[in-house]
């Protein structure tokens, strides 16, 4: 017996993250996801851990590549949308993408800012990253992306100043840019956390 | 106060880089690399699966390891230590040895500090 559940996180990745362990704690695994849709099977309560990667900053063959990778070390990789993109016909721009990431064509990136790695739970850590200066580099993508959306609002709030082309109302100006300045904020505090350790200590 | 990181004056490598490549001293994928760093470290050094890609990326990058040709189906791509890499290995080796032998007359050694 399957279920689906609905559930749209706005791009909180941790509050995703704690959200499937807890459904694994209660004995449901993920499956399979769609683009607002997770599915569960029963599974023995507490066989499964996750983590949620942010990807989005990353190529789409170098995504491949980092999934190939992942799949090497026996854990399993499903792969979800943030829904934090501005689509044009078949192109799509990811604001927060590096490089080459930034235009997601098909078949490449679309849907797939987020891994969802799966790993069969044996008492071993699960962390992503395991060092400073590697999770300072993760952290800094993630909130690379958060300062690329302030800067498309901050755009539109100057388009609607000069010209006021659409009646955007103001108030969602308002709750967009802090909104976005909540997490910015989080993660840069985050950073200057492993940055002092990093001083001392690797 | 400058923040002087040791490794560009010292030439440190992080304990990271050191392990992976002590790693591929014999040809290895990712799994293997990261079995090594905990079974040799008992446990203490256990490198997050984006933390090793990033650090496999990086070194190959320098040219410290190289991927060996794929060797027929295999999914999980192989490592393997380069000349290059040998003599970093071994001019941390001397630093380590260096830094021991410093902290051991430092401190007392023999276990009678």
């Amino acid at each position: 017996m399957r279920k689906g559940e609905f559930r749209y996180f706005v791009g909180l990745l941790d509050a995703q993250e704690k959200w499937i362990d807890r459904m694994a704690a209660n004995g449901w695994r993920l499956v399979k996801t769609s683009i607002l849709c997770y599915e569960f099977e029963p599974c023995e309560p507490g066989s499964y851990e996750y983590r949620v990667e942010f990807v989005g900053a990353l190529s789409y063959s170098r995504m491949q590549d980092y999934r190939d990778f992942l799949l090497g070390l026996g854990y399993k990789v499903l792969t979800k949308s943030l829904n934090l993109n501005i689509s044009f016909g078949k192109i799509r721009w990811r604001p927060f993408g590096k490089g080459r990431g930034q235009i997601a064509t098909s078949p490449g990136g679309y849907n797939k800012e987020i891994f969802i790695i799966e790993k069969k739970a044996d008492g071993e850590d699960f962390d992503i990253h395991s060092n400073y200066e590697d999770a300072i580099a993760y952290y800094r993508s993630i909130r690379g992306m958060y300062i690329a959306l302030l800067g498309v609002v901050v755009m539109l709030l100057v388009l609607r100043l000069v010209a006021p082309i659409a009646a955007i109302p103001w108030v969602l100006f308002a709750i967009a840019i802090s909104l976005l300045l909540v997490p910015t904020c989080l993660y840069s505090r985050k950073i200057s956390m492993y940055k002092a350790l990093s001083r001392t200590n690797e | 106060m400058i923040g002087i990181r040791d490794n560009i004056r010292g030439g440190a490598l992080t304990e990271t880089t050191l392990l992976v490549l002590l790693a591929v001293y014999q040809p290895n994928h990712g799994y293997g690399i990261s079995r090594f760093t905990i079974e040799e470290t008992g446990g203490r050094v256990r490198l997050g699966a984006g933390t090793l890609y990033g650090a496999i990326d990086t070194l190959v990058k320098k040219k410290w390891i190289a991927p060996l040709e794929d060797e027929g189906y295999t999914r999980r791509k192989q490592y393997v230590i380069t000349g290059l890499g040998k003599q970093i290995v071994e001019r941390e080796l001397s630093r380590l040895n260096e830094v021991m032998e410093l902290a051991t007359r430092v401190v007392g050694g023999n276990g009678n500090a």
